[in-house]
């Protein structure tokens, strides 16, 4: 069986520092409950390359990417050394 | 004057003057470009009192410094007034190219003052510049004319156009630029209808002078790079703003049925894959972006092509309005960029008109007929169209749903969407404390540009009213407005998580003055101040009452959806705004007070 790839962005790496893999056969809100990331800060659920909702019901092989809403309500680095 | 173009444009549209004034040093570094430049010239050079429909008030076009150079997003326009909607503060930014060719060309900005006496537009084509006669455009709509005098001119001129909207004093006209990009909110589009200026036309062939090329290449180069290495690149670029509307409609925060509800039960036809697949033909950028979030769409349903419709419009002129076919909010958006009408707040008039047919306020009597029924798609067109030409209802409603609201009577002021006579934007914020002191707050009027505090909300808890959330908005607060001073998207920030270091830092290298993230900050905050000061000195009797949001706030919850029974108390909006007065130092009317304004430094313009 094929794994699922999962491929967090931004400020989700708080919950999942790094890319994993996932059963297919269940679906994003389950994955998403399963790695506990709340749903609603997750903007975005792309899977190979199309937006789906997340009632999707992943498939083996799938590139699942997480993307939170980036910058809203966050402020990042105020000063920066630009290398 | 590094990064600047050196010179503005005053033109005086009664007499058909224009002079060549050089760019005041003070105004560049007290406050930057734009909504900065803007913001001091009005509040300077207004008379108090001034009529925003008459020959006092004043539009002022301004570019930023970052405009026109190859910086990811530096492509944005302020336009600026007196505001007819609202009577306070106004302005409103448009991406494209005009900045780029005004800078080109060797404005920074224009000044319109007066009425002229017929319709006329701006020619600009470097020095060359000159009011032509226009009444053969008057009555057009925004995106025909563009197209027009396109090819009167030439493909290389930048145009900016009014619609009939605006013409006839629709108090929410937008400017229209780029085949559908506005200037949108407050009735900036309005002015310039009241000055007869049907349009704006810039060419220039000029360059834009750096304090250090080597270093604003090298860092514009790394800004590129980040932007394209950023992860959500690819969603973004597919989707656009149409991406979160499902997120929206999930979170419970989709304005529908006139903000009655935050869910929709037909969203998933105004989802983003949907639209991208549907009726997409390709995506559409502005000046120097290298990620495209405007979609020119196809309807073959109704035979138009749009820039969108982008998530206001979904939810305004979808959601809000109960239209659930993308192709229908589609057409709907069409129809608003050819009469020039905001989609805000012409979807929130809209849903007005609705819910008080729904709750008998007004009857066939008062609707010339029409059955306001929501999610009927002909009856949203047929009032579109009204409302462009003031006919019947649409009088009514071309004055805002404040005034339909006076007009009505009936208790339906609780559930006109406004805070400060502005239509609210598309988020429903009973279940989002932070979110709703941004309306209740921003120097428009109820719109989100300003801050974007949701996601705030969604990540420390939605019912918490707490002093962070206070202090979020107003960070919030000068964060994003500083983009509308630096003449710059702020979406790569936003949404691709560009690093604001960098902007400070290709700031310095364009204009040769060190200053650090916070000297910035401070500008902005010098910006909020000014422009609160206006609507002190502008609207009589202003101060905490005008930051109140509709009373639908805290008399009734949310019907439907996962934020059902959520609203924030009438205690917990005096607490918000009790602890955001105090945070920005204002008193408790919610006005500056004298220590605010000498710390801003602006306690010799400022009298309150």
């Amino acid at each position: 069986m094929k794994k699922v790839k999962v491929v967090p962005v931004g400020m989700l790496k708080r919950y999942l520092s790094e890319t994993v893999t996932a059963n297919p056969g269940q679906t994003v809100y389950q994955l998403l409950d399963g790695l506990g990331i709340p749903p609603e800060l997750v903007a975005v659920v792309m899977v190979n390359g199309r937006q789906e909702p997340k009632g999707y019901l992943l498939q083996e092989g799938d590139q699942v990417k997480l993307v939170p809403l980036v910058g809203g309500g966050q402020a990042l680095v105020k000063e920066k050394m630009i290398a | 004057m590094n990064a600047y173009a050196g010179t503005v444009l005053r033109v005086d549209l009664a007499r058909g003057k224009i002079t060549k004034e050089s760019l005041n040093l003070e105004l560049a570094r007290g406050y930057l470009g734009g909504r900065g430049f803007a913001a001091s010239i009005l509040y300077q050079e207004l008379e108090e009192g001034t009529d925003p429909l008459g020959p006092g008030n004043k539009l002022i076009v301004a570019t930023g410094p970052l405009s026109g150079l190859l910086i990811p997003g530096a492509g944005k326009t302020t336009f600026a007034a007196k505001s007819p909607a609202t009577g306070g503060y106004a302005d409103s930014s448009v991406g494209g190219h005009l900045c780029a060719e005004m800078k080109y060309a060797g404005y920074d900005a224009f000044i319109f003052e007066g009425v002229s006496p017929q319709p006329v537009y701006l020619f600009v084509d470097d020095e060359e510049v000159e009011l032509r006669e226009a009444s053969r455009y008057w009555g057009q709509g925004s995106i025909s004319v563009e197209k027009v005098l396109k090819e009167e001119l030439g493909e290389e001129f930048q145009i900016a156009t009014i619609g009939p909207a605006a013409e006839r004093g629709v108090v929410y006209s937008c400017v229209s630029h780029d085949f559908g990009r506005q200037a949108g909110r407050a009735g900036v589009g309005t002015v310039m209808g009241a000055k007869r200026l049907k349009a704006i036309a810039v060419r220039g062939t000029k360059s834009i002078p750096v304090a250090d090329l080597d270093e604003y290449r090298r860092i514009s180069r790394q800004m590129y790079d980040a932007c394209r290495a950023s992860e959500a690149w690819e969603s973004w670029a597919r989707l656009g703003t149409s991406g979160v509307n499902m997120w929206s409609d999930e979170v419970g925060s989709f304005p529908t049925r006139n903000f009655q509800s935050g869910a929709f039960e037909k969203a998933e036809g105004l989802a983003g894959e949907l639209m991208r697949e549907r009726i997409v033909v390709t995506d559409k950028a502005c000046f120097g972006c290298s990620s495209p979030c405007g979609k020119w769409s196809h309807s073959k349903k109704h035979g138009i092509r749009v820039e969108g419709p982008e998530y206001e419009t979904a939810a305004l002129l979808g959601a809000n309005v109960a239209l659930s076919d993308i192709e229908d909010v589609a057409y709907a958006n069409y129809l608003c960029d050819e009469y020039g009408l905001d989609t805000i707040s012409a979807g929130n008039a809209i849903a007005f008109a609705m819910e008080c047919f729904e709750k008998g306020i007004i009857t066939t009597e008062e609707t010339d007929g029409l059955e306001l029924n929501f999610g009927q798609a002909k009856v949203v067109f047929a009032l579109l169209e009204k409302i462009a030409k003031r006919e019947g209802i649409g009088d009514i409603l071309a004055q805002g749903v404040k005034h339909a609201a006076h007009v009505w009577g009936k208790g339906s002021s609780d559930f006109a969407v406004q805070v400060k006579g502005l239509e609210m934007s598309g988020y429903e914020s009973r279940n989002a404390p932070a979110m709703l002191l941004s309306y209740m707050t921003a120097d428009v009027g109820a719109h989100h540009n300003r801050s974007w505090a949701i996601t705030y909300d969604l990540e420390v808890g939605r019912d918490k009213v707490t002093e962070d959330k206070a202090a979020k908005v107003i960070e919030l607060q000068h964060i994003r407005p500083l983009f509308d001073c630096l003449g710059c998207c702020r979406l790569q920030w936003v949404e691709l998580g560009l690093d604001l270091g960098y902007y400070a830092a290709v700031l310095k290298a364009v204009t040769g003055v060190d200053r650090s993230w916070d000297d910035l900050l401070k500008i902005s905050e010098r910006v909020w101040n000014l422009t609160r000061a206006f609507w002190v000195r502008e609207v009589e009797g202003f101060g905490r009452e005008w930051d109140y949001p509709p009373a639908r706030t805290w008399k009734e919850p949310v019907i439907s959806g996962p934020t059902k029974g959520k609203f924030v108390s009438r205690e917990d909006v005096e607490k918000l705004l009790d602890m955001y007065y105090a945070q920005r130092g204002w008193d408790k009317n919610g006005i500056p007070t004298r220590e605010k304004l000498e710390e801003l430094g602006l306690s010799d313009l400022v009298k309150i």
